[in-house]
């Protein structure tokens, strides 16, 4: 996934440029001198981000039980993938004042478009990578790779089935989001909240609009007695959005073969091989 | 009991198909390799939980 081909020369360090888009989302872009990206990245994230800070008060990381919390803890939320906006909820906010009190109104959308937020900024640090190692070069391919990525996180099986694979896209489509909809019937929807499971909930996150649609419609069921199955239900719900991940990376990786001209299937077969060897 | 083997087993074969289709690119490669995959997955986690189970009456 490190290849550059021959016949391009890199207008940047990968990693660096990756590494910035972490940081602050656009500042891989400034970097790279595509000034137009950089501003589209930081206004989509960090406005993504804000819009959720302000409808929740910043105060979603409260839903973490007092024994869960710890500085490194909310690394584990999808709020990570920006980093700059997880500094900023750290510093502003944090776990609020230690007692407990009623939310706002619009916490759920709030929370919900702060890790949003992260997952469109690792669409563009897979971008600023690829940018980094190819410039402005790009052969056209129609749907770019982390507009691919976006769209396996936002379906899964989507960003399969824009690449032409479709078998692929409706299997990883049936098998994922009905892993999903079986934990979440196990769990008698308890998974469908990240006040009740705030780990559990950022594994499910990204199973994108399946689990978010589930969620809004079910209206976070209240939990009235025991759930016999609620384990196996949260650990399904939450694997399904989890395995999502690797979905992601094959979405990645095929899109970032075909930039580069190599066959994808050869490619992969010979990345196997050498790490076999 | 079988209820539970059921319900791994399904899991199982979801990590397994998705395992797969992460290291072959090639949808009829991937989909062959998927017994196989699944078989040596469910022993080996079958076995792993025997062994926790005889440790845990051993003690």
């Amino acid at each position: 996934m490190h290849a550059t081909p021959n016949h391009k020369a890199p207008v940047g360090n990968p990693t660096v440029a990756t590494l910035l888009t972490w940081f602050l989302p656009g500042a891989g872009h400034l970097y790279l001198g595509r000034f137009r990206t950089a501003l589209l990245a930081f206004l989509l994230v960090e406005g993504t981000f804000a819009l959720g800070f302000l409808l929740s008060d910043g105060r979603a990381w409260e839903f973490l039980h007092p024994e869960l919390r710890g500085t490194f803890a909310t690394l584990l939320a999808p709020e990570a993938g920006n980093l700059g906006g997880w500094f900023l909820q750290k510093e502003l906010r944090g776990f609020g004042p230690g007692f407990p009190r009623l939310y706002p109104d619009l916490i759920h959308l709030g929370s919900m478009l702060t890790a949003l937020s992260g997952v469109i900024n690792i669409c563009f640090m897979t971008r600023a990578h690829l940018d980094a190692r190819i410039g402005s070069e790009r052969p056209e391919l129609g749907v770019s790779p982390a507009v691919s990525v976006g769209l396996a996180w936002a379906v899964p099986g989507l960003g399969h089935f824009v690449q032409g694979r479709r078998l692929r896209g409706a299997i990883i489509f049936g098998m994922l989001v009905g892993l999903f909809l079986l934990g979440s019937f196990l769990a008698e929807g308890s998974n469908l909240s990240r006040e009740r499971h705030f780990y559990y909930w950022a594994g499910q996150f990204f199973l994108g609009l399946p689990a978010i649609a589930t969620e809004v419609l079910s209206g976070r069921p209240p939990v009235t007695g025991e759930i016999p199955n609620m384990d196996v239900g949260l650990l399904f719900a939450s694997m399904a959005g989890l395995l999502n991940v690797l979905a992601m990376l094959d979405v990645y990786a095929w899109s970032e073969d075909k930039v580069l001209g190599n066959d994808p299937v050869e490619a992969r077969r010979r990345k196997r091989e050498e790490t076999a060897s | 009991m079988i209820v539970h083997l059921l319900l791994f087993a399904l899991a199982t074969l979801v990590v397994v198909v998705m395992a797969a289709f992460y290291a072959e690119a090639d949808d009829s490669t991937a989909l062959r390799s998927v017994p196989k995959r699944f078989v040596r997955f469910y022993v080996s986690c079958v076995v792993l939980g025997a062994l926790v189970w005889a440790l845990g009456l051993a003690w």
